[in-house]
């Protein structure tokens, strides 16, 4: 694709600058004001063209009384929740021109899925670069990549496998590759990729779903087989286990990698990402020991092109400093629908490293927001969704 | 008004068998519900087996021969005793159950008050009413239309699972249990443990004998060894729980003895066109929205939906902005409860869903909502997939029809759960709309403005509230016909000849 790309509208082509040089300026302490008033600016201008390009978006913001113009920071802009990506065609361009649609997994509601049109993926491309290696890969520039997901090709909509095709594309060292086929996990294939790791002391990274490492682990443990990977090694895992039969805890996870597979707690990478934004937030953990920091708790990073608040989802505003509520997302990168959108999942701020203080551009996700559970006959709520839903099966 | 210092907990038990030597010795624990700090006893099955041992006497010695019309008069009594304002019982009701619950005060001094004006002594009399033709069945055997005599026997003792959602619930529990003479082994629940506590006190005020046939306490539910310990010695058990706790209730309960389970159950309005006269509208709205707002939506007997008649002088997306008007005005008076995280999450979701369906002048959808937070919602929805169950807390749908008839689709899928209709229309048409509703399983049907306060001696949940509890035994006619030849005046041998049946 690239070279043979059309030319990026201007304001798609200042983002992606300011994106790069973003990235290369990254300074983990957070933005300073100069950087703020930047991506202030640059916010409000998305916004402003979004609003004008994205005929619900504007609907949306006009029964909020916010239009360009009239709001004066980026905070100020409207986060559309999740269900609108399911209910409307939040596009900015025509869908049918769009580079890529990807789709959410619809696990909860097959029949609604979530879809976030791009009209190209330059964006998209170096938001997912600038993150990895910021992160991931601070110590090199290739490493062998071993993918427990599906590849591209067989995925089409789906931004995870877009996603790590990608960085197998982009940081990939000879030998990388995906190890699941239309079959599933191909077991025999990774491990022996495994062993000829450990066997040739080459470093390995894994990628893949937190569920996708439970087969893995399983298998291993039938088996007894265990590696110690070389130093150097390292393991990028995602999601939950939402509608799985299994819920395993992260702790429990990373204990497993490291018994398993030799590879270091701090060298095991969660990160969060979401088909509705085209960012992703890393744990800090493997920049840090790489660093020598103090390990300090898990929490994951914000980049430098997007922001983060934690809202109170009954009012809409701002949580006390320091209490979970819903996380909103300002992503530049997210061009093609809506640069503010309110998650599901639930998290609080972690306290600055260095002062103690708010004004982190750290967090921590604690999950998703369960469905309405409280005093009384409204337990019964999902119950009887339950009892309903079966009726119609 | 007395005010608790922070450090003391609330007393949430009423063990009226135990001495003061007996409460010294058990484990208490003390843990904050809401914002009030409540102590309990921790519940073992020594504890349980101990008081239904001592529950069983008390019923024995105070209420199995204990006239039924007496045991009313002392209910009457105790209940009449919170219709004043200075009762302590009910002070301390309406001072702690607010901070208990989230509720306002003013709604649960209001709630209160109307719910208990159900069992004033003259609405007992329509509880004994409702289920026995001759309620002195529950004393003696009188005659049965069969030709013969009955006679009703209640449980020695049942345990009771009470509900939490809205404060005063218990008192219909309590009361049926005593007026059919069973003791009651009662387990509060974890949201609100404390009005059946406070309750009992009244009672035991008015009767300290009747009190002890009474025992209040809490337990995790669930919790096998303690239940089991309960069921083995109890003759029936009565619950209100949702529906996984009923059906795990259901296993463990011995075959063959009286399960009366309260399950979760849902309630809608429907409004026709009558009731949409420019004279009666608002009217009409004031009503619903009374319906939907009392106790934050949290009873079986709260509104999810309201289906309302096409064709009257106002239309039902109107009637929509009408309603959510008076939603409005109720939260200002009695605002309401705080949320937790994931009931605001619940309502923000549904919210947005339906906002942006509005987008699509198609889709008949418009969102009424209040205009900071998330105080009440009115989803009017032209064409609904399904009835679908309310987040609750004031969130409502408003459906438009055509008539009674296309109520019908929607409500069969739910018939097992269905229980109030809240109805307004013609009087000609309320036979016609009662059996119509009647038949997709709705067993209460009651005025548009009264969904939160059932009549005396309703069939709760379409079950006799006594007669599912009773077990009957009947004197043949035949039998009593039969011992006369038993009459010793006849079986006395004698020489005299004369008289005498031949």
């Amino acid at each position: 694709m690239i070279g043979s790309e059309p030319e990026l509208p201007a304001l798609d082509a200042r983002l992606l600058t300011w994106i790069e040089r973003a990235a290369q300026r990254w300074d983990d302490a957070g933005p300073g004001d100069d950087e703020e008033a930047k991506f202030d600016r640059l916010a409000l201008e998305l916004f402003a063209d979004q609003y004008e390009r994205n005929t619900p978006y504007r609907r949306f913001c006009r029964a909020r009384g916010a239009e360009p113009g009239r709001i004066a920071r980026w905070q100020q802009i409207p986060p559309v929740p999740l269900s609108a990506f399911k209910e409307l065609t939040l596009s900015c361009d025509p869908p049918e021109r769009a580079a890529a649609v990807f789709m959410t997994s619809g696990s909860t509601d097959p029949g609604r899925r979530g879809r976030n049109h791009h009209p190209h993926l330059r964006l998209y491309d170096a938001s997912l670069r600038a993150s990895f290696r910021h992160w991931f890969l601070p110590d090199r520039e290739q490493l062998r990549l071993l993918v427990l997901n599906p590849p591209s090709a067989q995925q089409p909509h789906s931004s995870l496998a877009y996603f790590l095709g990608q960085l197998v594309e982009s940081f990939g060292a000879p030998g990388s590759g995906s190890f699941v086929d239309e079959e599933g996990l191909d077991v025999d294939a990774l491990t022996a990729a495994l062993a000829e790791a450990e066997r040739d002391g080459v470093a390995v990274g894994l990628l893949g779903t937190s569920f996708a490492y439970v087969h893995l682990l399983d298998a291993l443990e039938a088996t007894g087989a265990s590696f110690t990977l070389p130093d150097g090694s390292r393991l990028l895992d995602t999601g939950g286990f939402k509608g799985r039969s299994r819920e395993i805890s992260a702790e429990a996870l990373r204990a497993a990698f490291g018994t398993r597979l030799g590879i270091p707690e701090d060298w095991c990478v969660n990160y969060y990402g979401m088909t509705e934004i085209s960012t992703q937030y890393y744990d800090t953990s493997l920049r840090r020991a790489w660093l020598g920091q103090d390990r300090g708790p898990r929490v994951k990073a914000v980049p430098p092109w997007a922001r983060l608040l934690v809202v109170d989802p009954g009012t809409g505003g701002p949580v006390p400093e320091g209490e979970r509520g819903l996380l909103v997302h300002y992503d530049l990168a997210n061009r093609g629908s809506c640069l503010a959108v309110l998650a599901e999942d639930v998290g609080h701020l972690a306290p600055d490293p260095a002062t103690g203080t708010r004004g982190s551009n750290e967090f921590v996700l604690l999950g998703r927001a369960q469905g309405s559970e409280a005093r009384g006959c409204s337990i019964a709520l999902d119950e009887l969704l339950a009892a309903n839903e079966g009726r119609r099966r | 008004m007395t005010r608790l210092p922070a450090s003391d907990a609330v007393d949430a038990f009423f063990l009226p068998q135990l001495d003061a030597a007996e409460l010294a010795v058990l484990e208490w624990t003390t843990r904050p519900v809401g914002t009030v700090p409540l102590r309990f006893p921790v519940v073992t099955p020594e504890l349980v087996e101990q008081l239904c041992d001592r529950l069983l006497q008390a019923q024995a010695d105070e209420l199995a021969e204990r006239p039924v019309m007496e045991v009313l008069e002392v209910l009457g009594r105790a209940v009449a005793r919170w219709y004043d304002p200075s009762c302590p019982q009910r002070r301390r009701a309406e001072e702690l159950l607010p901070g208990i619950t989230g509720y306002a005060p003013e709604m649960v001094r209001r709630g209160l008050k109307e719910h208990l004006r159900t069992f004033r002594r003259d609405r007992l009399l329509r509880f004994l009413a409702q289920d026995f033709d001759n309620p002195l069945v529950l004393d003696g055997f009188h005659p049965n239309r069969a030709g013969g005599r009955s006679r009703a026997y209640g449980p020695r003792l049942t345990t009771q699972f009470f509900a939490g959602n809205v404060p005063g619930l218990p008192a219909w529990n309590l009361v049926c249990a005593f007026l059919v003479k069973s003791a009651t082994l009662g387990k509060s629940a974890g949201a609100e443990p404390l009005f059946p506590v406070l309750f009992a006190h009244t009672i035991a005020e008015e009767d300290p004998g009747l009190a002890r046939c009474l025992a209040v306490l809490h337990w995790p539910g669930g919790q096998e060894d303690v239940e089991q310990t309960a069921f083995a010695r109890s003759d029936a058990v009565m619950a209100t729980a949702g529906l996984r706790a009923t059906e795990s209730l259901a296993q463990r309960v011995p075959v063959g003895m009286p399960f009366v389970p309260y399950g979760h159950k849902v309630s809608f309005a429907v409004v026709g066109h009558e009731a949409l006269a420019l004279t009666r509208f608002a009217d009409t709205a004031r009503r619903v929205a009374r319906d939907v707002s009392q106790y934050d939506q949290q009873g079986c007997l709260s509104p999810h939906a309201v289906f309302v008649e096409r064709g009257g002088a106002v239309d039902p997306r109107a009637f929509s902005a009408a309603l959510a008007a008076e939603m409005e005005r109720y939260e200002r008076s009695r605002p309401r409860a705080g949320l937790r995280f994931e009931e605001s999450a619940a309502i923000a979701g549904v919210r947005a869903r339906y906002e942006f369906r509005s987008y699509d002048e198609d889709q008949g959808v418009e969102v009424f909502s209040s205009r900071h937070g998330n105080a009440w919602t009115v989803l009017f929805e032209e064409r609904p997939e399904r009835f679908e169950p309310s987040p609750l807390n004031r969130v409502v749908r408003v459906h438009p029809v055509d008539g009674i008839e296309d109520v019908v689709p929607h409500l069969l899928p739910l018939r097992r759960y269905l229980q109030t209709a809240g109805i307004a229309c013609a009087p000609e048409r309320l036979d016609a709309w009662a059996s119509l509703l009647g038949r997709c399983g709705a067993d209460r049907i009651c005025a548009v403005g009264q969904m939160p306060q059932p009549a005396a001696g309703w069939h709760h949940d379409g079950l006799g509230s006594l007669a599912s509890l009773v077990r009957w035994t009947d004197i043949e006619g035949a039998a009593e016909a039969d011992v006369e030849r038993y009459d010793p005046e006849w079986t006395r041998p004698s020489g005299s000849s004369d008289g005498g049946p031949r």
